[in-house]
């Protein structure tokens, strides 16, 4: 091994090294894509309003979970009443009535019905007593009723 | 440049924040420009999503972790919108996203901000005939020189799987060309 000669035999073309540049730029492979000119100098970010300024820190009066218990509170106190009132039936019927309440109108809005006004109001083919016959009961209340409100006004009496 | 665990933490810190961020755009606008543009093809669109990129980094950089690279997280958000932008822009025109991107790149030779040659031009329409992965893969191997280990990273997929997409992107793009 002694003997072989530590020269180097290779040689290189004139200029080689001076001239030697690393092409990085041009080894990935080209997809043919282009941006505008000076596209990358001028890029800007555009954040929102909301990130650039900073704003004062807001202190909230009530956190979100109270707001969502108050609201939820009160959808239910709102919802509640119409859910059960949506299932029952939305037609008033005469029945239904109290008769307090007919009384209380009757006397509120003063109305004063002749005969022929009130037989208009009875159903077809109800005679007067059929129509007296099966509201007994309510008359003679209706009359109970009124005796006891004048005896406490004592206009029967004789004290005055 | 500076290093990237400072640039994190300047950019967690409220009164360095602002600074840090344009010194990570200036990093990271080019090389991710380029990445969104192989995916979407059209200059507008790139910008578009360029720019939700780096709003999208600088709200959620508080919760970046360290748990990968900054530049994949970054890769990873920009893959993520692009992905999603082509998405929401075909259900817009009623059409599947592979439909969408089959358009783009037909419009090519009239596109001002394409350059490309006839191999060029030829390559991005068998790239829009691959699935949504396999162009992904290919274009990060092939355009962009990554290894798999940083493509594993930022797609979040082994690198078994990524070679066999590379390998079925490469044989179905070969097919492509012969036939067209």
């Amino acid at each position: 091994m002694n003997e072989i000669p530590k020269n180097n035999p290779f040689k290189i073309p004139e200029n080689y090294l001076e001239d030697f540049k690393v092409s990085l730029g041009e080894k990935k492979a080209r997809s043919g894509f282009s941006a505008p000119d000076n596209y990358f100098d001028s890029f800007k970010v555009r954040l929102p309003e909301k990130e650039k300024e900073s704003k004062p820190k807001v202190v909230r009066l009530f956190n979100s979970y109270k707001i969502t218990a108050i609201a939820a509170a009160i959808t239910i106190l709102i919802a509640v009443p119409i859910l059960i009132n949506s299932n029952q039936s939305t037609v008033l019927d005469f029945e239904q009535l109290s008769f307090n309440e007919v009384d209380s109108y009757l006397r509120s809005t003063q109305t004063s019905f002749d005969n022929y006004e009130l037989a208009s109001n009875l159903p077809q083919g109800t005679s007067e007593l059929d129509f007296l016959a099966s509201n007994k009961s309510a008359i003679e209340d209706y009359i109970d009723l009124q005796i006891e409100e004048y005896s406490e006004l004592n206009l029967f009496g004789n004290d005055y | 440049m500076i290093e990237e665990r400072l640039l994190v933490k300047n950019l967690q810190n409220e009164s360095l924040k602002h600074s840090a961020f344009e010194m990570l755009v200036d990093a990271y606008k080019e090389r991710l420009y380029w990445h969104i543009r192989r995916i979407l093809l059209d200059h507008d669109d790139t910008d578009d999503v360029l720019q939700n990129t780096f709003i999208k980094c600088f709200e959620n950089i508080n919760s970046f972790k360290g748990n990968s690279k900054l530049y994949s997280w970054l890769y990873r958000i920009a893959t993520n919108e692009a992905l999603s932008f082509l998405r929401q822009k075909s259900r817009k025109l009623g059409i599947e996203s592979s439909d969408y991107i089959d358009q783009k790149a037909s419009q090519l030779e009239s596109d001002v901000y394409f350059e490309g040659d006839a191999i060029e031009t030829s390559l991005q329409k068998a790239l829009a005939s691959l699935p949504e992965k396999q162009r992904l893969v290919f274009n990060m191997k092939y355009f962009e020189e990554m290894k798999y280990e940083e493509i594993s990273e930022i797609l979040e997929t082994s690198v078994g799987a990524l070679k066999a997409s590379y390998h079925h992107a490469t044989t179905k793009i070969k097919e492509f060309l012969t036939e067209h």
